[in-house]
């Protein structure tokens, strides 16, 4: 059924035969090989592949093909002219509006469309104007400035210099420390970086699965011989087909089957997966599969679960369906709330959201002829899908390759491996053929993995001047169907309570529990934005009932470097005190707590978390980061090998940025491989917030290995002791007379004619032996650790309950920013995400356990109209653990919004909500309730 | 998921559609494809996708002397952009301006958007807030009805399968008309209406001479709120002000008048509450705008 198609895209006129179901955006990746338009949701909520139809923008995964017959298409591959970037695309370079760069081909050309109609847009046209392209990333701070430089560029104005005043601990440093765009940005700028989903190979097969409709059953048989028979489908698999291995994330609770062996778990759990010569043959297929179920009871309240005589998930392991029991004391908490003037418990409920990153999974496999495989996947940590491979398939590391493509966000959500990459595996191996998976947008809720929803029982004791002495928690985790992160979720939950205040005597009792449905796993602050949204909303009722500040109550107990927390972790550096006061005085807080009208609020939050986690997820010894630098052999550029990952948060350049200071050259010298199993060294990825402070370390070393191989060759050139010599900015220089110098390059070159390969090695490994010695005292130790205040203003319409979030001033403990404008980055898609969290996603389900949202268009996620204003601060600090003194941002940032903003509601119209999300439901069921107490 | 495939037909004359919708079966009418393309990808199965955007005579806006004609292929970018409509029924533009993202007003349309027939629909209760009609044609003939007698329920409309929708017909409003359109969506763009009142008043020596008040989302088709409308028709305007008791006993009418549900975005209990205060800006709004 295909027909002909006239199009022309970007000046050029096509003639194709399609297939009628075709979209435009099919056309255009599928046929044309335009890959720079990208698919996020294929529902048209997105954005991602908006192109622009007769100078329209439209999303193109809503346009049929054969209606774009005869019609004029731009894509972002005709927006640059050759080499030479459009004023947006540059502006949208400079300005740091790309992070993960999904959404910015779409948002480029919504853009170009906007800037068409209406040249000179206020900020307000542009929040509603880019509102049809969703960002997760950049908190669309970025892109705004982004587009007014563009503006200011089309109408011929010259570039203008920000000012900014650099950190103390950056002022003698001359890469770090500056405000550099990311190495990867042009190339996402103009829909050249490519992403899992935009490679084919020939010949290359699509695998789809089939997935459990039910949330609890027994498989009692499968037939697959009908879809097997179907023209075009050339293998399937199930639980009988592959290994009888179990996986998952913590060797402690590898409880997932590669498909389901005798029974399913929650809706959605994978059964069977079928490889074909294109999707639609796969998604024919699967209908062709019959199953015979026994409907089992199903549990999904995680009370429920634990109760006697439920439904249990697992026959043979976690009774009660309790898949995990934390029990830590610290100090004493009997003497702690008896020594209190005021005690007070409440109860406050998370909730379930899913990390939402634009970007579906995707993976493809090869095997060669020599049994080697081949994986490209969308992945945060290649190591562990690479030791989880070889675990799997039972073959050593070095016969698999697993290549990082460019991953359009994660947030947690690409932290584990998963199910596609296992089965391409298993289905390219059978079928001889490169096999790739992808994730619908559906799929992707349905695989699960989002945020643990967390019920909490919070008990905090003070004296009268605000002093805690005590904190007692209780937390159960609503785990979905199997374990995923939770192990490590459930530890965090309490640990990382203890690193913000100063407080002696702790309980935390944490249980994580299995019910039928997707497995809740890491997400952005993993386990902690809960526990922290309580603790800092139990901290303000507390406040007010002793008639104290709530910005004092926090400077009262804020932590303060060189501690010792009662849980065994070592904060070194720490700058709260001085985020704290940085708050206050830019939100004008005097002036306004408690003095605005009724229905405008302003709250405080506090936050912070761990710079890498202490300990692997599996045991190794293995340092966690490594770099490698191979220098040209004239020395004109440098390669840094890493096995970190950058998935849009940045840390190629920040990477680069540390080892070319340690090089003593300028950044455009520099490039970055990085995650790819054959050419980088083992990296344990981007989770914990790991990747600037270890793989920053091991940057720096590698760097300082060059440079000091070139130190004794540049003391032989000079003639002068190598101590009397200081490498800066590609020179050699005499330390006391720096006119005095010879190039870097010249040395290099000397060096590679005599000595053969010029390259440094950098390993980082974290401190041996930290943290207690308790069951689970490892989660929650770090190298170092990072802090964060943010004040938060709203309105509250209380006729409705809607929450308008106007502002956040925030300011940021990260150590040395490496990359400030990186800094804001991360920090303002923190901030963007936790209100979108805390005021507008939530999982829900019907009672059968088949989720009711899982898509972009009923799960909402902050658009641009949502974007309050952020003014963000780093404060002066320095890590001596980390590289030039940094530390962690990506997730701390995110940690005080929660609870900053449930303050701020409390503070507008009087009355605390303690589940989240904070709808205007909620707040305006509160608001009746307690006119009518009154 | 992926698109199934079926046969495409591309008319250019209304004949020509008329000629499909005889001799085919099973047919989807394609204005934007905003709302059929997400159904079929989640599952709709249609044989025959009949495209009606080379049928310009389907998409025009004109106007004769007492009204304004939409073709149903309009978009709403289109009517955001028409002189005419600016005119003559502004809050037409002012509703459709907060319908999906400028991606889909660039491609979504009007006709799609009553014909899809969403409980939900955004621009039905300003339209009938406006007692606009629609034409429905076929081989057989043309026939005119209230908007409101298009819609059954949600997703069901007294279109039947031979069928086109042709026009939609908005009386010009007469100048001592004024309205005003209120939605409430959880986020600020791009959401769907939790609950949405349209209000259109006809006023005649400072009291209300008729009125809609027409209410979205909050039953399975837009409704107009008869006992609300009642209790405001022969109101004088000085009696319905902020927190006036008249004022809240037709936001109390006009939410007793719905019947709304329980789903993800929000109670039935929670809905009334919004429809209530929405109603009453709707009301002061629209006066406001008349008396400047
Ligand atoms: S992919 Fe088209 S809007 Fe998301
Ligand atoms: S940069 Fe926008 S989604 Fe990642």
């Amino acid at each position: 059924m295909k027909q002909i198609v006239n199009i022309n895209v970007n000046g050029l006129d096509y003639e194709v035969a399609i297939r009628t179901g075709a979209t435009l955006l099919d056309l255009l990746r599928d046929e044309l090989k335009l890959t720079g338009t990208k698919r996020g949701c294929d529902h048209g909520d997105c954005g991602a592949c908006t192109v622009l139809m007769n100078g329209k923008a439209v999303n193109s995964c809503l346009v049929l093909a054969l209606e774009a017959d005869g019609q004029k298409i731009e894509t972002i591959e005709g927006v640059a002219k050759g080499e030479e970037l459009h004023a947006i695309q540059q502006a949208f370079v400079e300005k740091g509006a790309i992070q993960c760069g999904f959404c910015t081909p779409g948002m480029i050309m919504r853009v170009k469309s906007l800037l068409n109609d209406n040249p000179e847009p206020t900020l307000d046209d542009l929040k509603t104007g880019l509102s049809g392209n969703l960002c997760r990333c950049t908190g669309y701070v970025k892109i705004f400035e982004a587009v007014e430089t563009a503006v200011d560029y089309l109408k011929g104005k010259p570039r203008k210099e920000i000012e900014y005043q650099p950190q103390k601990s950056a002022i003698d440093l001359s890469v770090v420390g500056k405000r550099l765009p990311k190495l990867d940005a042009p190339d996402k700028a103009t829909g050249r970086a490519i992403y899992t989903d935009d490679i084919s190979f020939p010949n290359m097969l699509f695998g789809k699965t089939l997935l459990s409709p039910h949330a609890h059953a027994k498989i009692l048989s499968i037939n697959t011989e009908k879809a097997k028979a179907l023209p075009g489908v050339k293998h399937i698999i199930t639980g009988a087909d592959v290994p009888d291995i179990t996986y998952g994330t913590s060797p402690a609770r590898y409880d997932e089957n590669i498909l389901a062996k005798d029974k399913v778990r929650y809706v959605g759990d994978v059964i069977a997966a079928v490889a074909a010569v294109d999707e639609e043959t796969c998604y024919k297929a699967l209908k062709l599969i019959e199953i015979e179920y026994e409907i089992l009871p199903a549990v999904f309240d995680p009370f429920e679960a634990m109760a006697e005589g439920a439904p249990r998930l697992f026959e043979d392991k976690y009774p009660n369906n309790i898949n995990t029991h934390v029990d830590h004391h610290f100090g004493d908490i009997d003497k702690g709330f008896a020594e209190a003037d005021h005690i007070r418990e409440e109860r406050f409920v998370g909730n379930r959201t899913y990390q939402s990153p634009l970007e579906p999974h995707c993976a493809i496999a090869e095997w060669d002829r020599h049994g080697r495989v081949t994986l490209h996947t969308s992945t945060q940590v290649v190591h562990y899908v690479h030791h989880q491979l070889s675990r799997i398939l039972d073959i050593p590391l070095g016969d698999i390759r697993v290549i990082m493509t460019n991953v359009g966000g994660g947030f947690g959500a690409k932290a584990a491996t998963n199910i596609l990459e296992v089965l391409s595996i298993f289905l390219a191996k059978k079928t001889g053929q490169a096999v790739k998976m992808r994730f619908s947008r559906e799929e992707m809720y349905l695989y699960g993995r989002g945020r643990h929803k967390q019920f909490i029982d919070l008990k905090i004791g003070v004296k009268k001047d605000g002093e805690i002495t005590a904190v007692k928690q209780k937390v159960v985790l609503e785990g979905g169907a199997y374990s995923s992160f939770g192990v490590v979720t459930t530890y965090y939950a309490g640990s990382m309570l203890a690193t913000l205040y100063k407080f002696p005597n702790y309980k935390y009792d944490g249980y994580r529990v299995n019910t039928n449905l997707p497995p809740s796993g890491a997400f952005r602050g993993h386990g902690v934005p809960h526990p922290r949204f309580a603790f800092e909303s139990l901290l303000d009722m507390i406040a007010k009932d002793l008639n104290l500040d709530p910005v004092e109550i926090r400077l009262k107990n804020a932590m303060e470097p060189n501690y010792h927390t009662c849980n065994d972790l070592d904060i070194n550096s720490c700058e709260l005190t001085s985020c704290i006061e940085s708050v206050r005085e830019k939100s004008g807080w005097k002036d306004k707590k408690g003095k605005l009208p009724y229905g405008r609020g302003i709250g405080i939050g506090c936050g912070g978390f761990v710079s890498g986690a202490g300990y692997p997820i599996y045991r190794s010894q293995f340092p966690h980061s490594n770099a490698i630098i191979k220098v040209q052999e004239d020395g004109s550029k440098v390669v840094l090998f890493i096995g970190d990952a950058d998935i849009g948060q940045g840390s190629d350049t920040v990477l680069a940025q540390a080892a070319a200071e340690a090089l003593g050259i300028s950044f455009d010298r520099i490039s970055v491989v990085s995650a790819d199993s054959d050419l980088t060294p083992i990296g344990f990825g981007a989770y914990s917030s790991r990747v600037t402070l270890m793989g920053g370390n091991a940057s720096k070393m590698a760097g300082e290995q060059v440079r000091d191989k070139l130190l004794v060759k540049a003391s032989q050139m000079m003639g002068i002791e190598k101590e009397k010599i200081s490498v800066k900015n590609n020179r050699f220089f005499i330390t006391t007379n720096p006119e005095t110098f010879i190039s870097w390059e010249q040395v290099a070159t000397e060096y590679f004619s005599e000595s053969g390969p010029l390259i440094g090695a950098g390993h980082y490994s974290p401190p041996k032996g930290l943290g207690g010695t308790y069951k689970g005292a490892a989660v929650g130790t770090s190298p170092a650790y990072s802090f964060s205040a943010s004040v938060c203003e709203v309105e509250v319409d209380f006729e409705t309950g809607k929450v308008k979030v106007l502002n956040f001033w925030d300011a940021h403990d990260c150590g040395t920013a490496i990359n400030p404008l990186n800094v804001e980055g991360q920090v303002d898609g923190a901030a963007v995400m936790g209100m979108s969290e805390t005021l507008f996603e939530n999982e829900v389900f019907d009672k059968s356990g088949r989720m009711l949202n899982p898509d972009l268009h009923n799960y909402l996620i902050a658009t641009s109209a949502d974007t309050p204003e952020i003014n963000s601060t780093i404060v002066d600090s320095f890590e001596p653990a980390g590289p030039y003194g940094a530390k962690e941002v990506g997730e701390g940032a995110s940690l005080p919004i929660l609870g900053a903003i449930a303050n701020a509601i409390e503070d507008a119209v009087g009355v605390r909500i303690k589940e989240l999300p904070i709808t205007p439901e909620k707040i305006l069921k509160a608001i009746k309730e307690k006119n009518h107490n009154y | 998921m992926l698109l199934p495939n079926f046969n495409y037909h591309k008319p250019k004359t209304l004949t020509e559609v008329y000629n499909l919708l005889d001799t085919h079966n099973n047919v989807g009418l394609m204005a934007g494809g905003t709302d059929l393309l997400v159904e079929m990808k989640m599952g709709r199965k249609l044989e025959n996708v009949v495209s009606l955007n080379m049928v310009s005579e389907l998409n025009e806006i004109s106007e004769d002397t007492d009204f304004v004609f939409i073709g149903p292929t309009v978009t709403f970018r289109q009517i955001q952009d028409s002189p005419i409509i600016q005119k003559y029924i502004p809050h037409l533009i002012d509703t459709v301006s907060k319908i999906g993202s400028p991606q889909i007003r660039n491609t979504g349309t009007v006709g799609g958007n009553v014909c899809t027939c969403a409980s939900c629909s955004d621009s039905a209760p300003t339209l009938i807030a406006y007692n606009s009609e629609v034409e429905i044609s076929s081989s057989t003939g043309i026939r005119r009805i209230n908007l409101t007698d298009l819609q059954l329920f949600h997703r069901k409309t007294s279109i039947s399968k031979r069928e086109v929708l042709s026009k939609i017909i908005i009386p010009k409003p007469k100048p001592n008309f004024t309205a005003n359109f209120q939605k409430f969506g959880l986020r600020e763009s791009a959401s769907i209406s939790v609950g949405s009142v349209a209000v259109g008043l006809w006023i005649e020596n400072s009291q209300i001479a008729d009125a809609n008040i027409v209410v979205g989302a909050c039953a399975p088709t837009p409704i107009k709120c008869n006992s609300a409308m009642q209790l405001i028709i022969n109101a004088k305007l000085s009696d319905l002000q902020k927190d006036s008791i008249l004022l809240n006993e037709i936001a109390e009418a006009t939410a007793s008048d719905t019947n709304p549900i329980d789903d993800i975005r929000g109670s039935a209990d929670y809905r009334k509450d919004i429809i209530k205060t929405i109603t009453k800006r709707a009301i002061l709004n629209s006066i406001n705008d008349f008396n400047q």
